[in-house]
């Protein structure tokens, strides 16, 4: 009786472990539901790149491709549960500038191994910041003149952040150090609060995301002194790059698509192809730009060296810096 | 000569003594900073004496002051036991199991922690549950949860 | 007038057939789903978000703002019903509007909470007609050294909630600070008490929190003196207000109402912050102070429609700012540049219809959670005459469920079986929960808004009296300091006296 079952039981692990074993090949990837896990809130930007791709690979590829937030630590929660997915092409997961290049070096320790990474699919946007300072806190009308008026008065103007290490920090340090000026950093829970304070003038200064941040000054609520990106934004023509002032300088927030490291590199090049298919529709292109974005959409190997390019950019920021690891 | 008055205030008292210790201990490698420069210790750490000073308070209030005579009531340990195990078996049962299983286990398990449970109420009780939590939250909000998890046989799979 | 032809412009876009249609379906999502324990407003339209991408703007944060409301009520019915604030706005509710079901009263508390909301959404809605703007204005007038001035009145008010020892209470207090010092500390971003869990670098959960220190714990008190089948709730008597019920909740709601849509402006908390305010407040000035903790109704009509007045306000920031104060905002920032549409300070003159519209239509969907609601409280009442052994297993598995959806992580489930077991622990030793999960809500607002005002000043405190703001807010909470000590001391001289 036990016996019985028991081989019932190992008959079905095996046909089991068959089944998944088949479905890891790419022909006929894929066969069923995948999970696209976002290690981020709802709602928020890589959320929404994440549903919008989703969407198009729904469609494309004629199974469900399923949403699932698991914000925490950054995005390490998520990813941490990314990593450790069966990496059969099921369950791909979104990441950032953040969670992908940055938190390598502020994070003592990672769930996961940090020398494995993940299988970059493709990048799918950057997001240009954007410099915005209080015009009432600061009259300087353009980054030279800010720089002169920061040398002038040392760590007596402050910046806002959305938190210590993110993107938008990192980019105020890259500022300091290029420059060689000293500010004080005032760090928020999240852009939003910030961008008030910035606004209602308890603030000087801080790099914002672009289309929250272009709002603001279209209503002249602040002032857009450069944006980070080496192009100029669409959505403030006018605004020069910061590159433009001090070469080299780019800070840009991205989004892309990953796999858990070990997945079979022709599902992985498989859904590339799909995902830089979709960005170059029109449709999407438009969408992606009305945001604020410049929609990407690259192979693997290009998407991999980006990252490795990105990661050791920002911890040199954050060795320079002096932003304590957590 | 001093008497505990209140035996429950007494040990409360010393509940948030021994809570704020605790917050120390695990926040020693803090940096406290100053008043000026306030570190991410500072806050805890002030907030843990000020804990304590309460504490002591309480404690001190509890030899002052007499306690009014309640009835205690009779612990019932198989309730608690069973209350609080249940969403901890939900956890780790979750993922493997899947929402159904884990939810009938769940309720028949937790059902018996009431004196007037019984079997037949419970395992209705429990397959209902199970149904509804499986089309409301898998099938009508797309919770990421599967019905049926890796470790059932057959239904496993199919997500 | 102007005011006239926007609220006309407003009006035809809400009131067109399929907006109604959308803001009624929200509605009724948001309180089906707020309903279930642990699934508040954010979690409900975290959720529902999909739903909604199909749909033009307009009606998509029409419906969007339904489930918000919907869930807020659903939220406070799962509080009174079986003492379980799904959000933290609905804790106070819990206190008196739970004590009040278990004296029968259910029907009474839930159609005070509905009334009341109804009442206060109104107002809050013409307020939000008619000086959107200039409360926005009011909303960046504080800075952190004003936040930090408000949360200090917040947290001297909150002794108040106390029905019992006032010592205790502040120990809760103190205890629910220190829990919200759990995570990664923002100013620095050194992680403390996370003992290297990825999961508790962003803090505790609010939800699991309360989850395990309200519900669960009331179902361990339940079990322990489990001598009917149906537990403790008396007999239930009346659905509806009685003429007396009505006296009494006028002037509390007018209060409540007041208060909420000011607080509600400000961005991270205002709303929550009304809500215990006004409790408190109430607590201090009724007539019926004495009823306050054993079921007083004044204690559900006042926080009910302070947090409804402040559901309603907190679109302010967002709608003319473009600045979400709160997460649910966030979700609907973000559900509106899905649409194709990033809000600024410019929504106002660029997309007239929708602002209007919508600004309309929270006025529609109030009224259609009362349509909705009314009716709908003798079913809920009717489900504390279910027998506990088969309620209290449901409540089990939803509050499992529920605290899983946070994250989608099981993570939330376990954080709510411990607190499951601290709170039960807590109340053997007769100290309460509510204090503790204000001081839990207030801790990280409170440190960071001190912190960072410190920083801005450059290590000056006297930026907290600089600022006339600021400076009046503390005055105030020393004065309200004063009051609620005052009488207790001279309770203790007495007690002194007769020893």
């Amino acid at each position: 009786m036990h016996f019985k079952r028991f081989t019932t039981f190992a008959a079905v692990v095996a046909a089991i472990c068959a089944t998944s074993m088949q479905s890891s090949r790419a022909d006929d990837y894929p066969s069923r539901t995948v999970t696209v896990v976002v290690p981020f809130a709802a709602g928020g930007n890589t959320d929404t790149f994440g549903r919008l791709v989703a969407e198009q690979l729904d469609k494309r590829l004629g199974q469900r491709f399923i949403v699932e937030n698991k914000p925490g630590a950054g995005g390490n929660v998520g990813l941490g549960d990314l990593a450790r997915s069966k990496p059969d092409g099921y369950t791909i997961g979104m990441g950032t500038v953040s969670s992908n290049a940055i938190n390598q070096t502020l994070y003592k320790t990672l769930p996961y191994d940090k020398e494995k990474g993940f299988a970059p699919i493709s990048l799918i946007a950057t997001l240009p910041n954007v410099l915005v300072v209080n015009p009432d806190k600061i009259k300087a009308t353009s980054v030279e003149e800010l720089i002169e008026l920061l040398k002038k008065e040392p760590g007596k103007h402050t910046y806002a952040s959305s938190g210590v290490g993110t993107s938008i920090h990192l980019a105020g340090e890259l500022l300091a150090t290029k420059a060689g000026i000293k500010m004080t950093h005032i760090p928020y829970k999240g852009s939003s609060q910030a961008i008030l304070d910035v606004v209602a003038g308890h603030v000087d200064m801080m790099f914002d995301n672009i289309p929250t941040a272009a709002q603001q000054v279209k209503a002249g609520k602040v002032r857009a002194l450069a944006v980070t990106s080496l192009d100029k934004a669409a959505l403030l023509p006018e605004v020069p790059t910061m590159a433009s002032i001090i070469p080299g300088f780019e800070a840009t927030s991205w989004h892309g698509i990953f796999a858990p490291p070990g997945t079979p590199p022709e599902i992985v090049e498989k859904l590339s192809k799909e995902v830089q298919a979709i960005l170059a529709e029109p449709a999407m292109k438009a969408k992606l730009e009305g945001m604020g974005a410049t929609p990407v959409g690259n192979t693997s190997t290009e998407f991999k060296a980006f990252i490795a390019t990105e990661t050791a950019k920002w911890a040199e920021v954050i060795k320079a810096a002096n932003v304590p690891p957590q | 000569m001093l008497k505990i008055r209140n035996g429950r205030d007494f040990v409360g008292g010393v509940t948030m003594i021994f809570a704020g210790l605790l917050f120390i201990w695990f926040g020693r490698n803090l940096e406290v900073g100053n008043s000026f420069q306030m570190g991410p210790g500072y806050f805890p750490t002030a907030l843990s004496l000020v804990l304590m000073a309460i504490g002591a308070l309480i404690i001190l209030q509890s030899l002052v002051v007499e306690a009014e005579r309640v009835e205690p009531q009779r612990p019932n340990w198989k309730a608690y036991f069973l209350v609080i195990l249940a969403p901890i078996g939900f956890g780790v049962l979750l993922s493997g199991l899947g929402l159904a299983p884990t939810m009938f286990f769940l309720i028949v398990g937790v059902a018996t922690a009431s004196r007037y449970a019984n079997w037949r109420h419970s395992i209705l009780l429990g397959l209902f549950l199970a149904v509804c939590s499986v089309l409301l939250f898998t099938r009508l909000l797309s919770l990421p949860i599967s019905a049926f998890g890796p470790w059932v046989p057959f239904l496993g799979d199919l997500s | 007038m102007d005011i006239f032809s926007n609220l006309w412009l407003g009006a035809s876009t809400a009131f067109l057939p399929m907006n109604l249609l959308y803001g009624f379906v929200g509605c009724l999502l948001g309180t089906a789903i707020g309903v279930l324990p642990g699934l508040g407003p954010t979690a409900t339209i975290a959720m529902l978000l999909p739903i909604t991408f199909g749909l033009p703007p307009e009606s998509a944060l029409i419906m969007l703002a339904g489930i918000f409301y919907g869930a807020q009520y659903g939220g406070s019915t799962t509080a009174i019903l079986i003492n379980l604030p799904g959000e933290s706005s609905s804790v106070v509710t819990a206190i008196d509007g739970y004590q009040m079901a278990r004296n029968g009263r259910a029907g009474a508390a839930l159609a005070t909470a509905a009334l009341g909301s109804f009442f206060a959404g109104t107002v809050a809605t013409i307020l939000l007609a008619m000086a959107a703007p200039p409360l926005a204005a009011v909303a960046l007038n504080f800075g952190p050294a004003e936040y930090f001035s408000l949360m200090v009145l917040g947290l001297v008010a909150s002794v108040a909630l106390a029905s019992g020892s006032l010592l205790k209470a502040m120990a809760m207090i103190v205890f629910g600070l220190m829990l919200g010092t759990v995570g990664t500390d923002v100013e620095s971003g050194t992680p403390r008490y996370v003992f290297d869990i990825p999961e508790l670098y962003d803090g505790l959960n609010f939800v699991a929190v309360s989850m395990g220190i309200f519900g669960i714990c009331e179902i361990l008190r339940n079990l322990e003196s489990e001598q009917e089948r149906s537990v403790g709730v008396k007999r239930v008597t009346g659905l509806m207000l009685t003429m007396s019920d009505f006296k009494r909740i006028i002037a509390p709601v007018l209060r409540g109402t007041a208060l909420g849509s000011f607080l509600g402006v400000l961005p991270g908390g205002g709303a929550m912050l009304a809500s215990f305010a006004s409790y408190a407040m109430e607590k201090r000035i009724s007539p019926n102070r004495a009823e306050f903790g054993k079921g007083a109704i004044e204690g559900v009509a006042a926080p009910e429609s302070a947090n409804n007045a402040g559901a309603q306000t907190s679109f302010i920031p967002m709608l003319t700012l473009g600045i979400p104060g709160n997460p649910v905002m966030a979700l609907m920032v973000g559900a509106m540049i899905l649409q194709g549409i990033t809000p600024g300070p410019n929504v106002i003159s660029d997309e007239p219809a929708l602002f209007w519209g919508m600004i309309v239509s929270m006025w529609s969907g109030n009224l259609m959670l009362v349509i909705l609601n009314l009716p709908l409280i003798g079913l809920w009442v009717r489900m504390l005459t279910v027998p506990y052994h088969l309620l209290f297993p449901a409540i089990i598995g939803f509050c499992c469920i529920g605290a899983y959806s946070i994250n989608n992580s099981v993570f939330d489930v376990f954080v709510m079986a411990g607190f499951s077991v601290i709170g039960f622990a807590l109340s053997k030793m007769r100290f309460e929960p509510a204090p503790l999960l204000l001081g839990f809500i207030l801790g990280p607002m409170l440190e960071e808004n001190l912190r960072r005002a410190m920083l801005i000043s450059q290590g000056d405190p006297s930026i907290f009296l600089r600022s006339p703001l600021s400076l009046s807010l503390l005055i105030f909470a020393v004065v309200v300091l004063a009051l609620v000590l005052s009488p207790s001391i001279s309770r203790k001289r007495e007690e002194a006296f007769t020893e």
